[in-house]
């Protein structure tokens, strides 16, 4: 056995030298590659799960705002398709209303200038009817040759009165209280 | 028939001495090649490592990416057949074990390591300071020095005890895993397998020590064998003759490396594990 050792060149001296040779190359190696790999290994793992977890995180987010956006949009379509509608039955109202405040100042105006027409028109004949009695008076005085008096005139305007047509007599009256007035 | 070996004493000298020569004494220590080899590599190994390490990356690249993949491939090894926490405790001489194992072997092969040194001068040769094979090379793969060797499976022999004691708590928990009667068995057939199981455990101790011994020389044997090959080689057919042993050799360093490395993976799983966990 001792024979052997020392035909294998194996000694202490040389045997503890390697043993301290070794265990320098192990503490080296631990301590500069297998420590800061192992550390910077085990930080990419946790990285690499945490940017999975976001990714799948941001991914479900994603569908979320893509079927938020969806429903946003069919809200907005609903409520303009309703805001439209009610808008066009308001026109629609406003329109007839319109059409029927138009119609109505129409015919105000129509009733009040045939108002105005049949008044002007009474006036007229009032006017007439007066002149055709001073024509009368006058045309009398001028025949007879005499000054008609107040009683004289009176009875022809009244005779004149009551020749001619009711509508006429009531002209005549309306002047009559009119130039009277 | 049988065929037997037998080893006879020669008067011719071995091409390359088994022992690493010495090439100088610092004080009672006597410094040898594979000494001066193993600095080399721990230079190198250092070199290699503060460049690839300096300043690590989150995206690897380069040399940090090489350190990273044998970093990685060796530690779901070592993870892979044994415990987690015996893992932790296991990975670093492990991965020790066989990035040094290879790079060791590996260096051997370059030219020039174990054939720059003294020796006797070559008689007509035109080449200045050409020798005969160097009987004291400058450079010998510490794998080939039985010292290295044999500190290597020391350390792990001693290690794995510790961590053999630290996994079952304690010495006595250590010898119940290795005499224990396993199986669960109960009632009077424990008596003949407590004698069978004591039994086992004798040579489970034996091989628990065995072990390490096996690992030193099986190591030595391979690279110092590879080593002689190689020189006996190497004077043959103007050294064209070593060319497809360079190539053996070079799968020999990395096999070797990784059957080191393995096979203390599989002995501390054997001492540090549970009978269930085989089940």
């Amino acid at each position: 056995m001792g024979d052997a050792l020392v035909q294998l060149g194996i000694d202490w001296p040389r045997f503890i030298a390697q043993t301290i040779n070794f265990a320098i190359v192990l503490w080296v190696l631990n301590r500069f590659a297998y420590r800061p790999v192992l550390r910077l290994l085990e930080e990419r793992r946790t990285r690499i799960a945490e940017s999975l977890q976001n990714a799948e995180r941001i991914q479900k987010e994603l569908a979320a705002a893509e079927e938020a956006r969806r429903e946003i949009l069919h809200q907005a379509n609903e409520r303009a398709s309703q805001l439209i509608a009610e808008a066009e039955q308001t026109a629609k109202l406003q329109g007839e209303k319109l059409l029927k405040e138009a119609a109505e100042e129409s015919e105000r105006i129509l009733a009040k200038t045939r108002a105005r027409a049949e008044q002007e028109q009474q006036e007229s004949r009032a006017v007439v009817r007066r002149e055709v009695g001073e024509l009368v008076l006058a045309l009398t005085a001028k025949v007879s040759g005499k000054v008609l008096s107040v009683d004289d005139q009176e009875r022809l305007r009244a005779e004149t009165m009551a020749q001619l047509p009711v509508a006429a007599r009531t002209d005549l009256h309306s002047a009559s209280d009119s130039q009277r007035n | 028939m049988f065929f037997l070996a037998t080893a006879e004493p020669t008067s011719h000298a071995p091409l390359v001495h088994p022992a690493a020569p010495t090439l100088f004494h610092l004080g009672p220590l006597p410094i040898t090649a594979s000494m001066v080899h193993s600095w080399v590599i721990l230079l190198l190994l250092f070199l290699v490592i503060r460049l690839g390490t300096a300043r690590l990356q989150m995206v690897p690249s380069g040399l940090q990416n090489a350190i990273e993949a044998a970093v990685e491939g060796l530690e779901r090894l070592t993870r892979g057949l044994l415990e987690p926490k015996v893992a932790d405790w296991c990975f670093p001489l492990v991965a020790t074990y066989f990035i040094f194992i290879a790079v060791s072997n590996l260096t051997g092969l370059l030219p020039g390591v174990g054939t720059i040194g003294f020796g006797t001068v070559k008689a007509g040769s035109h080449l200045p300071y050409s020798v005969e094979h160097p009987h004291i090379s400058l450079l010998r793969p510490p794998t080939s020095d039985a010292n290295m060797t044999s500190a290597m499976a020391v350390i792990y022999f001693f290690v794995s005890l510790y961590w053999a004691l630290k996994y079952h708590h304690g010495p006595w928990g250590l010898l119940v895993h290795i005499f224990g009667v396993k199986g669960g068995m109960k009632g009077w057939i424990l008596i003949p397998l407590a004698v069978l199981f004591f039994a086992v455990g004798l040579m489970e101790a034996l091989s628990i020590v065995i072990r390490a011994i096996a690992l030193a020389m099986r190591l030595y044997g391979n690279v110092y064998g590879g080593e002689s090959v190689l020189v006996l080689m190497t004077g043959m057919l103007g050294g064209l003759a070593a060319v497809p042993f360079y190539f053996f050799e070079f799968a020999v360093a990395l096999i070797q490396a990784l059957i080191f490395a393995l096979l203390a993976i599989v002995f501390t799983g054997t001492l540090c594990s549970h009978e269930e966990s085989h089940k």
